[in-house]
Order: C-alpha cells, then structure tokens, then sequence
C-alpha cells in the first residue's frame, strides 16, 4: 500500500510540475485581468447591489475558469503520454495502472486547488476594495427542529408538511418554530424571519404579525420588534414605525439573500432556555391577507459564519469537487481518445452539468421527440448539477459555506468522479501500447 | 551449476486485430524461447520481424493472443517481476519538461528508492553516461544522443537484474556506441542478464553470448554466437609480423589446403576508436572543466 | 511564333494589364449602378468596446450567449436581479442584434424587479431603466418593429402609475438618440409634460412604419393601439379639467380610427390572410363607438349653445371629422371646460 501511495504522489507531483511548466498559469493572470475589466463594467443601482454583484461576478468568474481549466489540463497532460509514447518508458515500471490514473487526477485536483486558492484570495481583495472596505458579513443559519399551528384559541396541533398557510377572516391564528441546540454563551442571537404574502387588494401586500419568543412553554412570551438593520418591517404602509411586532411583505422562496429578504429580531440571551431552546411564535394579525410559511426556511437563527475569505475558500472546496467530476470524465475520455474528442466530450459534461435543470425541463416538456428524451434522460446518470449547491448566490447573498455544504458536495460529485476513475482504470488496464 | 532460466517464452503468440476483432497482421508466431541468468542474449531480425512485439509482450505493454511468458517466473505485468527490470524503448521517449536529475529521480521513486540511494545512483548515472555538463538542461534541449544517454540511465536507475535494450545504439556516435558495448559487457560482469534487441549485426556479435534470429514473426535460428558463425570447413592461423620464415613452413605443410595468405584485416569500429578516442577524451575533458 | 515560354507569358501578363486599365474607363462609372447598394454598417451603431466583444468570441459568441442567457434566467429565479440585469446587459454587448434580450431585459427591470423592489423611488428607477434599455435596443436595431412595439407598451401599460413623474421628465434627449432615423418621417413630441399616452402613441406610429418599411408581419391590433393611445390621453386631459383639450384628442383619436378602418379594407400584401383584419369585432365596436359617444356627449356640454352641440355631436356620430374640425376652429362656440355638473363617463 505504501508503494502505491508513493507511485501516485509521484504521478501528481509529475503532474503539478508539468502544468506549471507549460505556463498555464499565464492563463490565470489573464483571467484576473478580464475579472478586473469586466467588474469595472458591470453597473448595479446601488452600493449593495454593486457588492453583491462583485462577489457573484468573482467567484462565478472562478468557478468557470476553474472547471474549464481541468478539462484543457487533463487532455493536455494524459494524451501527450498516449501521443509521445511516454507511457512505453512508464509502465513497464512498477507502477500500478490505478496508481496512474489516480496520481494524474490528484495531480490535476491539486494545481486547479492551487489557482483557486489564488484566485480566491485575490477576488477578495477585489470585492474589498470594491466595497469600500466593507466586506459583506457571512452568516450562517440554525433551522428549527420542530413546528406546531397554534390557533386563535391558543390550542396547539401539530404539523406534518413542510409549508403551511394562516388564512381566514378573524385574527389569531399563529405558527411556533421550536429551536434547540441553540449557542447558549454567545450574547444576543439574530432571529431571521420571513414569509409568502397574498393579498387581493394591493394595498394589502403589507401585513401586520406578531412575533414572540420564550425559552420554554411555562416561560412567559416576550414581544419581539425588528431590529434596527432589518432591511424591512419597522414600518407600516403609511410610512410610520410599527409600536409593536413587525410589517411583512411577500417574500417568495427564491428570496433568500440572508441579508435582504429576511426581517430582523434581536433574541435575547435570557429568552433562551440553558439547554439551547427557544420557541418562536408568529401570529397573525391583518386579515385582509394570508400568509404562508416553510418549516425549514422561514424563521432562522442567524450565527456567525467566518469570514468572507473563509468562505470564499471553502466555496472552492464546493468548486473542487466539480473540478474533480470533470477531470475524471476527461481522464477517461484521454485514455482511449486523442485530445479534441477529450475536450469535446469534457465540454459537453461540463455544459451539460451547468444546464441539466433546463434539460430536465426539456424532457418533461412533452415537445421533444421520444428518442431525444429517452437519449437526454440516460444523461442524467452522467451528468450530476453543478446549480447544485448555488456556491456564488450563497456568497453573495451573505450566507455562509459550511463544512456540511463541502462534505455533501464531495460526496455527491465524488460518486461520479470514483464511477469514472474505475472505469478509467479498467480502460488503462485492458489497453495495448 | 544449472544457470536459473530468467525469460520463458512457451508457444507465445501475437495476431493484431482491427477494431471489429478480425485478425489482421501475425505479428509473432508461436514462439519458444529461454533467456538464462547472467548472459547476454541478441534478438535479431529485420523490421517488422516481431522483436519489439516480443520485448512487449514479456513487459505486458500488449495482451498476447495465445502461449505465455514469465520473467522471473512471474506473469507480464507484475509489479515484483517489474521492480528488477530496466528496460530501453526503440525511441527515447521521456518528459520534456523534466531536466536529466529529475527523470531520473521521477523513475527511481516509482521504484521506491530511497532519497539517500537515488541521489547516489543518480549523481553516479548521470557521469556514467556522460551527461553531467547537462544535468540540469530540460530534455527538451537534449540532442537525440544525449537523449538516448539518458534513456540508458534511467533503464538503470533500479539496478535492473535484467535489462532489456531495444536498439541501445541507436543515433549514438561510434564512440558512444563503443561505450555502450562495454556497459553491456560490464553489466554481464556483474552477474545481470541483457537482453539486447537489434538489426545491427556487428553490435550483437560483439558482446551477445547467445542469439536468436526472428523473421516474419517465426524463430529461424539460435544458439551460441560462436557456434552459429564458426565456419567448420576452414582453419585460420595467425602468426606475429617479422616471422616470415615460419610462414614458408606453414605454406609448405598445408600445400593445395591452403587458400589464402594474407594480412589480417583490423575492424573499422577499432580503427576509429583508435584513431578518434584520445581526441575525444580531451574534449571531454573541456565539457567537464 | 516561337517564343521562349517565359517571354510569351510575359507578353500575356502585360497584354492583360493593359487590357484592365483600358476597361477601368468604362467600368468605373457603372460601377455604382451595378453594385448592390450597401447597408448602413450596424456596427456603427456600437462604441469601439463592444464591436470588440461581438468580433473577439467568433463562432464562440452563440455558446457564449447561450450560456449567459440561462445563468440570467438562472439568477432571476433566484431573485438576484442584480445578477440578471447585469448578465442580460452583457448578453446585449455581445449580440446586439439579439432583439429578445433587449425586450426581455427592459420587461425585467421594468415589471418583475420594479414590483419587487419597495420603495417608489427605487420602482421608477427600475421603471426608468427599463425604458432606458430598450431605448438603447432600438438605437442599435433600427429596423425592429418590435422593440418599438415593445417600448411604446411600456408607456403605454405601465405609465400611467408613473404618469407625474413621466410627465416631469424632458424626453427630447433620452429618445433623440434611438429615433434620429425616424425624424424625417415622424418627427419626435417636442415639448414639457409629455404624458405616457402621447409617448406611447409616438412609439406605435413608429412601430407600424418600421413595420410597413421593413415588410414584418406585425399584429394588426398594433395599429389600433395608436388611436388607443390617443383616446386614453384625452381621457386623462378631461379627467384634469381640460374638457376643450381632450375633445380635440378625442376627434384626433376618431381620425386615427377611420384610417385604420382605410387601411384594413386594403391592407399591404404581408398582411393579408391575417384573421383579425377587419374590424368588426367587439373591440371595434366597444372602443371606437364608444368613442363617437364620448365625443358627442362632451360636445354637447362643452358648446355654448346647443345647435353647436348638436351639429358636432351629428358630425362625431357620423364619424364626419371635417364638420367636427370645422366647428371647433370657432373657438369662440365653446366653452375651455365645464364648471359644474357630473359627467356620466361611458368609459368610467
């Protein structure tokens, strides 16, 4: 086993030192320039907007480059071992066909990591000086466990769907969010909330709620008010502040910039309990319109997620393991291709990975003759969606990239990558030279 | 003391087939061969003969259609039977990109060399093949020579118990093709096998033990060298200069046997080298200051 | 004769050399005439920037544009308007003969992003750019029917909620730029205070000329939408107080209905064959007659006396536009507005 860690640590090194070698990387200084040009181009309404719009612009920018990048590296890298016969000196080493194949994609992995990780930093350094200095606060969100309807008698029932609606003519009606395993030694929480809003009448698209919160059921309920930075909420119609509760407006589930959608309570420490509990209650008080709620998404405790760095880098571990997904296809393609029919194939799996929610569509459009969608619908096993995880929305949006977020994106694009690299490697194995 | 069989060839074949496996070019007919330890063994033939089909089949680089090969007893391909090979391509093919040491040291360690050992085989290969002056310039700037120098030395990185050479002379300057057959030699001295894979006749006669002889991909001759080439019907006999008075004698005696009296013909290659080698040394010499 | 090769080949060259400069006399006066004529450079339209990212991707620039259009509509989903209106200005620099993005782009900021938003102040900002937008689609696609179809019912649907503030703004410079090839033909509204309507009908006149220069099939209710829009800038003139104005709008709106009804007893080539070509419809009926009935009414209560009020009411009723200008150019028949009195409106 150490013999084949060995062999394969040799191949990446052989690989991070080909690619740097064939000056790739003059592409990465040409990438910063147009990422430079192209932000100084891009105009929003305002300053926040203008913000927003960098971070999307940068690591949209990265994140294509980057999953571009691998395909053109392995096609260069693995068909010039094909071409150039320099596999007729390499294996009759003791090396094993896996230890190839796999060292070739770390190698790969690793200088796309390297670019990144530069990239990256250098975005953040762009999007600071864009944002005169304030670099958006990154936050990331605690859901609830549990939720229960409470109706205008105070009874409690509880609930199985993930998305329910308080409608109806007298005022009262509320939803409870219970919360636990809430940070109990961290001052003063963020509570986020917001909501779908119907109204017949358009001067209703602005409805009165009242929101309250305890640490437990025997605690008293404490009235909540929005919090100076909510972007929305203290104010009425009319234009005058709201004495108690908050004013909400019709914000749908594609809403989810942490930082613009979501109204703003200050949860006092007090009001939660020493195990880390909290019940958050929303109740209804404008019958002129019905509100509409989900379980997970609608009321969110707000933490600290790092720093805007941080989640930068950990946005391009998401991207790493796209990159990996691609390398493998490619690596695969390379081993019995020569290089156009390698980059071919890599740019169709990368286009198709970027656009796979518009196929689905496609298929499911009945407008497609049936051997299309039969043939579009056996892609879909190949071809995992790189609009998976929304890695730039996230960021902009002001939410932070978890470790949880990486592991699952890991464990989702590296099936794909492990399926390509075996049969990459039973290819290797059965090829003649 | 019965010499351990280091190659075993048994019946080993090889038809190339087109995409729709139908059977296209026989490129080698059943074969039987025995390579033993410690001699140096030719493989002889003319292009498209089956020698280099042969080279990669025992290296598992191709699948065989029928029959069977081993090297140290083991199957083409396994790692521990690859680990005491060395082996020399037709063509040098080496990275580009990589600088003399650093070839060297990418082979070693997927040998599994240590850093300590390597760096001595390295420092001591690198003279050997006389490529110090240009240790650290990438193969890319490498004449052909100078390529298949290199090509040589990492055939040796491992201190192979067996090298295999496929046309080790190829685009070497008499010179360094001398200093090839002596490294042969030197290797059989030291108690490894060669196999040596080549259509230049006079390099195989010089340091082979033994040899075969391949033809359209069938085994037409092999044995002993000396065996093979040793004409029965005639007896040469060499006497010094100034000794003409023996000569006469010897005349005398073979009476109508004799054919020819005449001086002794040197070989081109030792002309050269000895007209050529203390030239050669000095810009040597000038390289290396 | 026998030349050497080299030299008779020589003699051909200079023959035929020879041969060119003699016929250039002649051939360069028909030239003009035998060319095709040539099209105005659209690239003229662009600033040097852009024309370098049109030419720069090559065949590249379809995938390009591909792919930038589904990570807009992308973006939009996600309610990231910055990122869409970003990406869908880009898409208009790299393809600005992509009429749809430019329609769609201007739709977008105007109608979804300006909804979203809460301020008034930031919906007429999104409003304003979305006019902008197509503005600048026109100016670089002369021959669109389309996007000053587009353009023309912006104003139209969405202006009346921004009717003070479209009114407040000088129009001349913002639209000067996407029309200068239509002056000569339909000069732009001159003058302060230019309502929506009056912008909406200027577009459609435009539209409905692009339409019949350019030979496109365009949807005959297009046509309509120009004595529309003059009907419902009566109506705002009259629910202001300018009663005289808003009859004068009024007969302006009739004139535009007969010529319709001219046009489509005798519609050009390309549009034969299209189902809704005759007006007989209940939308004819609804708009134009009540229309008449709206005129006749207000000038009854607008005269001074009542025969004139008769007379023009007879004359609107008839659709006799002639006697309906004629009476009114007697200012001295009529009243500017009426003090008293609640006015039944047919369209209230």
């Amino acid at each position: 086993m150490t013999h084949w860690w060995r062999a394969t640590w040799a191949m990446a090194s052989l690989s991070i030192c080909e690619i740097g070698r064939q000056k790739t990387w003059i592409v990465l200084l040409a990438v910063i320039a147009v990422m430079l040009v192209a932000l100084a181009s891009l105009q929003a309404v305002d300053a926040s907007a203008q913000l927003k719009l960098s971070v999307v612009t940068i690591s949209g920018s990265i994140n294509f480059i980057s999953t571009l990048f691998a395909i053109l590296l392995v096609a260069a890298t693995i068909t010039r071992d094909r071409e150039q016969l320099v596999s007729l000196t390499l294996f009759p080493k003791p090396l094993p066909m896996s230890a190839y194949v796999c060292g070739r994609w770390l190698g790969v992995q690793i200088a796309i990591a390297i670019g990144v990780l530069i990239l990256n930093t250098l975005g953040t350094l762009v999007v600071h000086l864009t944002a005169d200095h304030a670099i958006p606060e990154m936050r990331t969100v605690h859901k609830p466990v549990d939720w229960q309807r409470v109706d205008i008698f105070g009874e409690t029932s509880p609930l199985d769907t993930k998305r329910v609606t308080l409608t109806g003519t007298k005022k009262g009606g509320a939803i409870r969010w219970d919360l636990a395993k809430l940070p109990t030694n961290q001052g003063d929480l963020v509570l986020l909330l917001k909501g779908r809003l119907r109204a017949i009448d358009p001067a209703h698209y602005q409805s009165h709620i009242a929101v309250s919160a305890r640490p437990s059921e025997s605690a008293q309920q404490t009235l909540l008010v929005c919090s100076d930075e909510s972007p929305y909420g203290s104010f009425r119609p009319d234009g005058k502040p709201v004495e108690s509760g908050a004013t909400m407006k019709d914000k749908g589930d594609n809403h989810v910039d942490l930082n613009q959608d979501y109204m703003r309570f200050r949860l006092a420490q007090e009001l939660i309990s020493p195990e880390g509990t909290c019940i958050i209650t929303v109740t209804r008080n404008d019958i002129n319109s019905s509100l509409s709620f989900k379980k997970f998404d609608s009321c969110l405790i707000a933490l600290s997620g790092g720093g805007f760095f941080t989640n930068m880098q950990r946005g391009g571990c998401v991207v790493l393991a796209q990159v990996g997904y691609l390398t493998a296809i490619a690596l695969l393609c390379a081993c019995f291709s020569n290089i156009g029919v390698t980059l071919l194939a890599g740019l169709t799996a990368f286009f198709g990975a970027l656009t796979l929610s518009y196929i689905q569509d496609m298929t499911g459009s009945g407008k497609l003759p049936n051997f299309l969608v039969r043939f579009l619908e056996l892609m879909q096993f190949i071809i995992p969606d790189f609009n998976r995880y929304g890695v730039e929305g996230t960021l902009a949006g002001g939410q932070a990239v978890g470790w949880p977020i990486v592991m699952d994106a890991w464990f989702y694009y590296g099936t794909f990558s492990l399926s390509f690299l075996l049969i990459a490697w039973f290819v290797m194995l059965r090829r003649e030279l | 003391m019965a010499q351990a069989a280091v190659i075993q060839i048994k019946g080993l074949s090889k038809t190339y087939a087109d995409f729709w496996g139908r059977a296209r070019v026989e490129a080698l007919k059943p074969l039987d061969l025995e390579i033993q330890e410690g001699e140096i063994f030719g493989l002889l033939g003319p292009n498209g003969s089956g020698k280099t089909t042969t080279i990669k089949l025992l290296l598992g680089l191709l699948n065989a259609t029928n029959g069977d090969a081993f090297m140290f007893g083991q199957d083409p391909g396994n790692q521990d039977a690859k680990r005491r090979v060395g082996y020399l391509p037709e063509e040098t093919y080496l990275y580009k990109f990589l600088n003399a040491e650093e070839t060297l040291s990418f082979y070693g360690k997927l040998f599994g060399l240590d850093k300590t050992t390597l760096d001595t085989r390295i420092d001591a290969l690198i003279k050997q093949v006389g490529l110090d002056h240009a240790r650290k310039r990438r193969l890319g700037e490498y004449s052909k020579g100078m390529a298949r120098r290199l090509g040589l030395a990492q055939a040796l990185i491992n201190d192979p118990d067996l090298v295999i050479l496929d046309e080790p002379t190829s685009g070497l300057d008499p010179i360094g093709t001398a200093e090839v057959k002596d490294l042969i030699v030197d290797l059989k001295q030291r108690g490894k096998t060669v196999l040596l894979c080549s259509h230049l006749l006079a390099d195989v006669e010089d340091v082979c033990d033994r040899l075969a002889i391949l033809h359209n991909g069938q085994l037409k001759a092999c044995g002993r060298v000396d065996e093979l080439l040793m004409s029965e019907d005639r007896t040469v006999v060499e006497i010094k200069a100034g000794e003409e008075s023996q000569l006469d004698a010897v005349k005398a005696a073979a009476g109508e046997a004799l054919i020819n009296v005449d001086h002794p013909r040197e070989r081109l290659e030792s002309y050269f080298r000895r007209i050529v080698a203390p030239q050669q040394d000095v810009t040597k010499q000038e390289n290396e200051a | 004769m026998n030349l050497p090769p080299l030299k008779l080949a020589g003699m051909g060259l200079g023959l035929l050399i020879l041969a060119q400069i003699w016929a250039s006399f002649f051939v360069f006066d028909a030239r003009p005439q035998a060319q095709r004529q040539e099209q105005e450079s659209f690239f003229a339209e662009l600033p040097a920037g852009e024309i370098a990212g049109t030419l720069m991707l090559g065949g590249f620039r379809g995938m390009a544009i591909d792919f930038l259009w589904l990570r807009a509509i992308q973006a939009k989903n996600d309610a990231r308007y910055y990122e869409s209106v970003a990406l869908f200005d880009l898409i208009s620099r790299v393809q600005p003969r992509f009429e749809r993005v430019w329609e769609y782009m201007a739709w977008d900021m105007a109608y979804n992003i300006g909804h979203y938003v809460d301020q008034k102040d930031d919906k007429w900002s999104w409003y304003l750019a979305g006019l902008k937008a197509n503005l600048r689609g026109v100016q670089v696609n002369p021959s669109s029917e389309r996007l000053l179809r587009h353009l023309a019912w912006m104003f139209f649907h969405k202006g009346e909620t921004y009717m003070e503030r479209i009114e407040s703004v000088t129009w001349q410079p913002i639209i000067e730029a996407a029309v200068k090839t239509y002056q000569s033909e339909i000069a732009m509204p001159m003058g302060k205070q230019l309502s929506s309507f009056q912008l909406a009908e200027y577009f459609y006149r435009l539209s409905v000329l692009v339409a019949d220069r350019e030979e496109s099939r365009q949807p005959v209710f297009v046509r309509r939408m120009v004595a529309l829009a003059i009907d419902r800038d009566a109506n705002r003139v009259r629910n202001r107080g300018q009663h005289f104005l808003a009859l004068q709008r009024y007969v302006e709106a009739l004139q535009a209905w007969q010529d319709i009804i001219a046009w489509s007893q005798n519609p050009s080539g390309y549009h034969r064959g299209q189902l809704d070509i005759r007006l007989t419809d209940e939308s004819y009926q609804r708009n134009e007659g009540g229309l008449r009935r709206k005129m006749s009414n207000l000038g009854k209560l607008l005269a001074k006396e009542s025969k004139t009020g008769e007379a023009f009411a007879q004359a609107a009723m008839k659709r006799d536009i002639k006697t309906c200008h004629a009476l009114m150019a007697q200012s001295d028949l009529w009243n500017e507005h009426i003090e008293t009195a609640t006015i039944q409106w047919l369209d209230e």
